[in-house]
């Protein structure tokens, strides 16, 4: 997830958040007004509502996030209010009931034999990642070794470009070091320089986390379109 | 799915602070609100501790603790507000507060004994801890017999739990 990415959904769950609240209290404050139905009660009905929505859509998560928030907020406001005038007994039915659901969920899902199945499977995922991972890349990573730092050491004094050749595009080429070191990296690490379409897709990641661009903001913006292009495209590149 | 998790939980975590806070609210102005503070104190020095040991590890382990801690902190946070309404509910009568004092030891003592389950454990003390406190400034405004019945019953708790916990190591 880029900044950019993360700055619009965080743009967006905000004003899910700040529409929502407002649709509820104008809803709330109209039905009130119009003596339709109570205010507090409408407020309750809207925040299981978007309880419910932000459950629906939970693969979308500022609008998700934006919902609960707002649930929140009208369930917050809602006890803040109305806590005080309920009578001591229904208070106690209310948060016995909750005890009673949060001792269930301790005692059966958060035990401390939960805790170690959870530990011996994250470990045997993790194992397990770690072998497909040295398999698949040709133990691209194995000495663990961060790629910034691998990039830092690659030499490339006597390459001056490097020419990418994406199947079915425009080749392109590129004097920008970090990227030329980037395909020195690839060629001595897979031992080639000819790649299949999405073959290198799995450390696009890598390689974009790694890549310090010494370009300007225009220039580095076509150099890893073009790059992301030829990794999706598979081809072959050339160092000269 | 675990970052979205992760960030999901947030809401959660949120809506149970609140109604935490939501039913303490009427209690702070009365001044016993300070006594559930070390409580408060006591947790968020757990979790940050917890939190330094936990930077090592998976996101799905780390959930996991966080439902832990939010559940504990639940638990201990509404038991007291439990028996405080559960008083409230019989005019603060002498059979009821001793009713809660019997649930303040009960707790306190089904925690300590209970096995492999630290979420149990821990939200018992903790919210034990915090009713015997209110139960014992309620008791102390009902006079001296009130007094002679919680103390006599403290000992009687604190006496039969060293029998029972304690024998084989002593002997």
């Amino acid at each position: 997830m880029n900044n950019k990415n993360t700055m619009l959904k965080l743009i967006f769950g905000l004003m899910i958040l700040a529409f929502s609240l407002a649709l509820a209290y104008f809803i709330a404050a109209y039905v009130d007004d119009n003596k339709i139905f109570d205010f507090w009660g409408t407020l309750l009905i809207i925040a299981v509502v978007y309880a419910i929505v932000g459950l629906l859509v939970i693969n979308i998560i500022p609008i998700s996030l934006g919902f609960f928030f707002s649930a929140d907020w009208l369930i917050i406001n809602l006890l803040f209010n109305n806590l005080g005038d309920w009578p001591d007994y229904v208070k106690t039915l209310v948060v016995g009931g909750a005890l009673i659901v949060l001792y269930f969920i301790a005692l059966l899902k958060l035990s401390d034999d939960e805790d170690d199945a959870l530990y011996k499977e994250s470990a045997a995922d993790e194992e397990e990642e770690e072998e497909e991972t040295k398999e698949e890349a040709g133990d691209i990573f194995a000495d663990n070794e961060d790629l910034n730092s691998i990039l830092k050491k690659i030499d490339v004094s006597g390459v001056e470009k490097v020419i990418f050749y994406p199947q079915g595009n425009e080749p392109f080429s590129t004097t920008e070091e970090a990227i030329i070191k980037i395909a020195v990296f690839t060629e001595q690490k897979f031992g080639k320089s000819e790649f299949a379409p999405g073959e290198l897709s799995d450390y696009y990641d890598e390689f974009y986390s790694a890549y310090k661009p010494t370009l300007s903001a225009d220039k580095v913006k076509v150099v890893l379109d073009k790059f992301s292009e030829f990794v999706k495209s598979g081809g072959n590149f050339k160092l000269v | 799915m675990e970052i979205a998790a992760l960030i999901l939980i947030w809401p959660f975590i949120l809506l149970t602070a609140g109604l935490v806070f939501a039913a303490f609210y009427d209690v702070f102005p009365s001044g016993l609100g300070l006594f559930w503070l070390p409580a408060l104190v006591i947790f968020i020095l757990l979790v940050r501790s917890r939190n330094k040991a936990s930077e090592d590890m998976v996101l799905s382990k780390q959930i996991f603790l966080l439902k832990k801690f939010l559940t504990t902190f639940s638990i201990a946070m509404l038991f007291p507000i439990f028996t405080r309404y559960l008083v409230g509910s019989f005019d603060n009568s002498l059979p009821v507060i001793i009713v809660g004092l019997i649930i303040g030891f009960a707790l306190i003592i089904w925690g300590m004994f209970m096995e492999r389950n630290k979420t149990i454990v821990y939200s018992n003390i903790i919210g034990g801890a915090i009713v015997l406190v209110y139960i014992f400034i309620k008791i102390w405004e009902l006079g001296e017999g009130a007094r002679i019945i919680a103390a006599s019953f403290g000992l009687l708790v604190a006496v039969a739990v060293s029998i029972i916990k304690l024998k084989d190591k002593l002997t």
